[in-house]
């Protein structure tokens, strides 16, 4: 556990005491002084009854209020000693009571937190790694006194692509960052939208020998095409990089109930349930050399059509391909 | 001094390399955890480069680690582009010597090599090589004998840099093959002849005050100054 947390845990348990321990000492002088006062009342009361009955034999009056006295000071005696074990009883177990409530009460912070610290870090490693390879690129070239006119282009080559791949990260972080609201909402024709993306992706698809279907009826939905088109794209720009040559991506929408669930689906190699369970995380890549190219964006993708989806009210999912081979994505948009 | 460096992005990994052997350094580059672990252990390295974070069966905490647990010593630079205290800590726990943040300045990488290597018979703070009145100065890439600055190649310095950490030790050729060129090098035995007589012709021909490099029948070479 952070140290930060758990200063605050010991902070939080103490005061939650501190409150419990006053709120238990108020109850209980109230409760002291009106049971004293009690006490005393039916002493005196059972005296005068005592007095009453065998009054005439009753020689000394003092001797009786000693009596009185005596008697009514042990139950005070009493009262204050079980008074004092349920104050400790109360006080002691409140007190653990209170340390799992803090750390409950703390538990989500700190998550909220390591979340931040590791967005931080994987940000940092994705910022870092291209800017370190151009600045070491650039720093051995001017070291080299005879570098020549072709290395130079070379190099400055290199530098671009690794400028653009900044690029691409910086607009995905913005995109991520920017409180996702989307545009204006309109009866949309997803079939005809489907058919348009994969028409815009055709050439990409070829030169890597994989086909593109699309199978849809003629589906409308009210929703924003604009943010819908980014999730399709980003679901299909996923299948080009991780289907692998040959295969096929079939892009589909289906009404089912009051839902619309637009489906990307490939026939590649799949996931493992591993890696399934972090593909929505931002940053998250699966293994580089499982790509057909190789190369890999910075994993921020599918984090980017999630929160889309979110803001179209809608909800993705990725499950298995049905013999095992290769992932569906499922975009489910309710009908309002 | 040869280095290996075990880094996954092959831009980052063949910029050091070419930057180095500008330096005057052999230097091997892997791409790969596995590769890195295997090079490290077959060949003598003087150093290795190795950044933090490796796709494959080892990363280079796992690296650092088991290159440790089987004793083999070669002082460690770790690259890393995450530079939070924890990982930093981790990573010379596990037992690098170094650790460097990317993107990190050229000059530094150098400098922080230079410290690694640093060899037991340098006195001098200064980055040089002292051998009685024999003088390497690792920066500028020259060496002094009787007050007289001596040119070097790229390669006699390097060779020369390797014999004087080494003084009154016998070094085979194939030693000083392992230690001065790189892998993709295609040397013989015979190369190592022609460059100890440039060597000689130039650090021990010209003075009257006694010769550096003696050859051993049958061993090789040593560096040691007779009169």
């Amino acid at each position: 556990m952070n140290k930060l947390f758990s200063t605050a845990l010991v902070r939080m348990t103490v005061l939650y005491v501190v409150i419990l321990a006053f709120v238990c000492v108020l109850f209980s002088s109230f409760i002291y002084r009106t049971a004293s006062t009690e006490i005393d009342r039916t002493s005196r009361r059972q005296v005068v009854g005592f007095r009453n009955m065998i009054g005439r034999f009753v020689v000394d009056e003092n001797e009786s209020e000693r009596l009185r006295e005596a008697e009514s000071s042990d139950a005070k005696r009493h009262l204050r000693v079980n008074l004092l074990l349920v104050n400790l009883i109360v006080i002691g177990g409140g007190a653990v009571m209170c340390y799992f409530f803090a750390k409950k009460t703390l538990e989500p912070l700190e998550e909220g937190v390591r979340a931040q610290e590791r967005f931080t870090s994987d940000a940092s490693h994705e910022l870092r790694t291209p800017l370190a390879s151009m600045k070491t690129e650039i720093e051995v070239a001017l070291r080299d006194s005879n570098l020549t006119i072709e290395e130079s282009k070379d190099l400055l080559k290199s530098n671009l692509e690794e400028v653009n791949s900044l690029h691409i990260m910086t607009e995905n972080l913005l995109s991520l960052a920017r409180q996702q609201e989307v545009g204006e909402i309109k009866m949309t024709d997803i079939s005809r939208l489907l058919k348009s993306i994969a028409k815009k992706h055709e050439a990409r698809f070829r030169k890597a020998s994989i086909k593109i279907v699309v199978e849809s009826g003629t589906t409308k939905l009210r929703t924003n095409a604009d943010a819908l088109g980014q999730i399709v794209t980003i679901l299909i720009d996923n299948a080009l990089k991780y289907a692998g040559d040959g295969a096929t991506v079939t892009i589909g929408a289906v009404h089912k109930e009051e839902f619309v669930i637009v489906s990307v689906r490939d026939n590649g190699r799949g996931l493992s349930d591993e890696e399934m369970s972090h593909i929505f995380k931002r940053f998250y890549k699966v293994d580089a050399s499982r790509t057909s190219s190789g190369s890999l964006g910075h994993g921020l993708g599918l984090a980017i059509a999630k929160q889309l989806s979110t803001a179209l009210k809608g909800d993705i999912s990725a499950i298995s391909g049905a013999d095992g081979k290769g992932v569906e994505f499922r975009l489910q948009l309710p009908i309002v | 001094m040869r280095i290996l460096i075990v880094e996954d992005e092959f831009k980052i990994a063949n910029a050091i390399k070419k930057g180095l052997s500008q330096e005057g350094y052999a230097a091997d580059a892997v791409y790969t955890g596995d590769d890195g672990l295997a090079s490290a252990l077959h060949d003598p390295y003087d150093l290795i480069i190795l950044d933090r974070m490796l796709p494959g069966g080892y990363d280079g905490i796992a690296i650092v680690k088991e290159l440790r647990s089987e004793k083999n010593m070669t002082p460690i630079l770790m690259l890393t582009a995450k530079d939070s205290i924890p990982d930093r800590v981790a990573g010379l726990d596990a037992g690098a010597d170094d650790y460097l943040v990317k993107p990190f300045a050229f000059e530094e990488l150098l400098a922080r090599i230079r410290v690694l290597t640093r060899a037991h018979n340098q006195k001098t703070p200064d980055a040089k090589l002292v051998l009685e009145g024999l003088v390497l100065d690792l920066r500028t890439k020259q060496a002094t004998r009787e007050s007289k600055t001596i040119e070097l190649s790229l390669k006699e310095f390097s060779l020369l840099d390797y014999l004087m950490r080494n003084p009154g030790v016998v070094l085979t050729k194939q030693q000083i093959i392992d230690h001065v060129w790189d892998y993709d090098a295609d040397i013989l035995p015979n190369t190592v002849e022609a460059f100890i007589a440039m060597l000689r012709n130039k650090i021990d021909r010209p003075f009257a005050s006694g010769t550096y490099i003696q050859t051993i029948r049958g061993f090789g070479y040593k560096m040691e100054l007779k009169l």
